[in-house]
């Protein structure tokens, strides 16, 4: 009988750790599996640590290697924006390099950019006169610059001492009369060819150095 | 020394075979199967008669009954003591005297005593969950309880996500788009007024009895952070928010910080105000001149005597009616003999039109041969009732409360105004109409059209008619990202309840659609088209799965930061 018992109790607990080393590899695997698919899903490769991280506070914006947006961090892109207004270098830096990478809209960049760093950044980005969409899908009224033109103006205390409101439509007209002469007003080429003037207009000013900043911190 | 009661070798068989099973593998999971049937009793374990219900053990000021189920969160310190049931006392004391106390199961007996402390979960084995026998005798008797302690998982604590959705008055974002922003961590997130409260649904894997333990003891000291106070009634979580500064995205955790339940983003409360007009074309130029003989003032015996005479004055808006079709304004109405009009304008300001009699050299005279646009040739829109401005202040408070903003919708009445500037098509608001119409109301502020000033109330004009996009009817339009004006079309359009809140998203937040590739938020990964419940959707997604009510839609929480930060 006792040995009736021991083989019964090898026997048994053989049964019980085989069966729990299966479960046990199951739950295992299921978690490897989750965490590989998370790391693909938000792009957290080796390969892609290794591309463009750019940090603030505890957040952090990826890119690939090629330099495409891959994810962001809840509060990154608020972080950086409220650091580089408030007058962080870095900060200024960091969201001058993501400018050019951006798709169209500038979404969080829309507003409160301030210095000199930025401005090139947004000046060299408005550089571009095709149409986009509005909010409902027109595609003859805005052009890439017309639509974010007004980061620029909002940028600018004054143009040699008056507000680029004031400075533009007083320097513009002169090159509408010879440039935009015989095209129709307000038509897709008037809109493109006036919306390039004035952008050069604003490059000629920043050039000439005529462009008083807004102040780091100023609405 | 375990004595076990007869039969003998086959229930000694059954015992050995338990407390191996809890040694390798118990507690890998506790189902409500293995919780029903630990209660009810039925496990091979209480059929030795040893175990007694006479006794109980006392944790943390509770009292729990032999063969009971508690949970506790991993790190936690238990102490434990065995009382008898009837006296609340413990049984090495008075009336029980107990003797030969020993502690085991899945725990190692370091103290003779009917106490013991453990630390979940290193004391387990981390198995999550473990058995604590106490052994001891009470005169010549052997009495034997146990009770099971649970390490609380996040398999026995999560937020409800669905049925969140009913109770919370701000703000639930489930997170389960991960091609909107912010979506990393896959937890769900709630936003909550600073100084505020909101509630959320919890839920468990567990039965009704052992979920109310968890919920209980999570309610008590096992929520952080600090600066959110909690309160568990049933299955309801509320948070309120007891610190003096808002923040965003910090974690709620439950056993913290092993259990993430939630993101929270705490936003001070902030109020939209939405004025509405219903505009009228109102054509209100007004004839400068004298009708009967146009080569005269209006008091029709001065001579027009100047080359800069406004022949037609425009009306409370500032400018002329069809300001830039100057094909019209050089229509001859009052003597086809005589040369139209002189159209004085530049192309930065075309609203600055003015209209000047043409010169008659010979004769010396000045003459003004334009009459201005006949008024109100297409019918106005109706007024908006009481009744659709109470359910517009209802629509719009149930969209916006999300985000944290409360709306404010005040009918600023008819209003005839001239918006047309082109055709003859009176009441019918084209986009460049729009623009400028928009630009009119700023008082012609800013360089048009690239930095047209944004207005602080948010304008929504109620018109008769937008011109159709190909063969889609527009219900309503705004006037571009984040200006905070917008256009409904309530005549010859079929806007819903949902047009107004979706074209303020456009006007006064900026946001866009995400199910458009080409105009998504930047930091999106790619289009969302499945999100049926977004309240930017563009039409095409509703035209293919139509929604219910008002209260269906969404504001995600890449929205909601959005919003507060334009607002």
């Amino acid at each position: 009988m006792r040995n009736l018992f021991n083989l019964y109790f090898i026997l048994l607990t053989a049964i019980g750790i085989s069966s729990c080393t299966v479960g046990k590899k199951h739950i295992s695997s299921d978690q490897a599996d989750d965490t590989a698919n998370t790391q693909e899903k938000h792009g957290f490769t080796k390969k892609n640590y290794d591309s463009l991280v750019i940090y603030c506070g505890k957040d952090s914006i990826f890119y690939d290697s090629k330099l495409r947006f891959i994810r962001s961090s809840n509060n990154a892109h608020y972080c950086l924006r409220e650091k580089a207004f408030l007058g962080d270098t870095t900060a200024c830096r960091q969201i001058a390099t993501i400018i050019p990478l951006m798709r169209n809209p500038f979404s969080v960049y829309d507003e409160k950019l301030r210095g000199e760093i930025l401005f090139k950044a947004v000046l060299e980005k408005l550089n571009n006169f095709e149409f986009v969409p509005g909010p409902n899908g027109e595609m003859d009224v805005f052009t890439y610059y017309g639509s974010y033109a007004r980061i620029m103006y909002q940028m600018i205390e004054s143009i040699d001492g008056v507000s680029p409101d004031i400075y533009l439509p007083n320097n513009y007209p002169k090159r509408f009369a010879t440039e935009l002469s015989g095209i129709e007003p307000f038509s897709p080429e008037y809109i493109q060819k006036s919306g390039r003037i004035k952008w050069e207009i604003f490059k000629e000013s920043y050039e000439k150095g005529l462009i008083k900043f807004k102040a780091f911190g100023q609405e | 020394m375990v004595q076990y009661a007869q039969p003998g070798l086959t229930k000694s068989l059954t015992l050995y075979l338990w407390i191996i099973g809890f040694v390798f593998c118990g507690g890998d999971r506790l189902t409500a199967q293995e919780h029903d049937s630990m209660a009810r009793g039925t496990s091979e374990v209480s059929e030795i008669e040893c175990f007694t219900s006479d006794y109980g053990f006392l944790i943390g000021g509770n009292y729990y009954r032999h063969k009971e189920q508690v949970f506790f969160c991993a790190g936690d310190i238990i102490s434990l003591t065995v009382v008898d049931n009837a006296s609340r006392t413990a049984i090495s004391e008075a009336p029980t005297n107990a003797g030969s106390i020993v502690f085991s199961g899945n725990v190692t007996d370091s103290l003779q005593g009917d106490s013991h402390v453990l630390v979940m979960p290193a004391d387990y084995n981390d198995k999550g969950k473990a058995v604590v026998i106490c052994t001891f005798y009470v005169g010549s008797q052997e009495h034997q309880i146990q009770i099971t302690i649970n390490g609380i998982t996040d398999r026995h604590i999560k937020i409800d996500k669905s049925a969140t959705h009913s109770i919370a008055a701000y703000g639930f974002d489930e997170n389960k788009y991960p091609n909107y922003p912010n979506s990393l961590s896959g937890l769900p997130s709630k936003l909550l007024p600073a100084q505020g409260n909101d509630k959320v649904k919890l839920e468990s894997n567990l039965s009704k009895a052992g979920k109310a333990k968890v919920f209980n003891v999570v309610s008590l000291s096992d929520l952080t952070p600090a600066h959110l106070s909690y309160d568990v009634q049933g299955d309801e979580l509320e948070l309120t928010h007891i610190h003096a500064e808002a923040q965003n995205s910090f974690t709620v955790h439950a056993c913290a910080p092993g259990i993430s339940l939630m993101e929270v983003d705490i936003y001070p409360q902030k109020t939209m105000i939405v004025e509405i007009y219903t505009l009228c074309e109102s054509d209100d130029d007004v004839i400068n001149y004298c009708s009967t003989n146009p080569h005269l003032m209006p008091d029709c015996t001065t001579p027009i005597a100047s080359a800069t005479h406004e022949c037609i004055l425009p009306g409370t808006d500032l400018a002329l009616d069809r300001y830039l079709d100057h094909a019209f304004w050089r229509q001859r109405d009052n003597d086809l003999s005589k040369p139209s009009d002189i159209l004085d304008y530049t192309n930065e300001k075309p609203h600055e039109l003015k209209i000047r009699p043409s010169y008659n050299p010979s004769t010396g005279r000045y003459f003004c041969n334009k009459k201005p646009q006949p008024n109100n040739i297409a019918p106005c829109p109706d007024p908006l009732t009481p009744g659709e401005l109470s359910t517009l202040q209802s629509d719009l408070n149930t969209i916006y409360n999300q985000a944290g903003i409360h709306v404010e919708v005040v009918d600023k009445g008819y209003k005839h105004f001239n918006f047309d500037l082109f055709a003859t098509e009176d009441n019918t608001l084209s986009f460049q109409e729009q623009l400028r119409l928009h630009w009119t109301i700023v008082a012609y502020q800013g360089d048009f059209p690239d930095n047209i000033v944004k207005t602080n109330n948010t304008i929504i004009w109620r018109v008769n008619d937008i011109p159709p996009s190909g063969s889609s009817v527009i219900n309503g339009r705004a006037t571009n990202f984040g200006i905070n004006s917008a256009a409904i079309n309530v005549t010859n359009g079929s806007p819903t309840f949902r047009t107004i809140p979706h074209e303020i998203g456009h006007a006064r937040y900026a946001l866009r659609h995400p199910d458009d590739d080409w105009s998504n938020e930047e930091d999106m990964t790619g289009a969302v088209n499945n999100d049926r419940y977004n309240i930017m959707n563009s039409g095409s997604l509703f035209q293919s799965h139509p929604v219910g009510s008002i209260s269906d839609f969404r504001i995600r929480r890449y929205q909601w930061r959005k919003i507060q930060t334009k607002n």
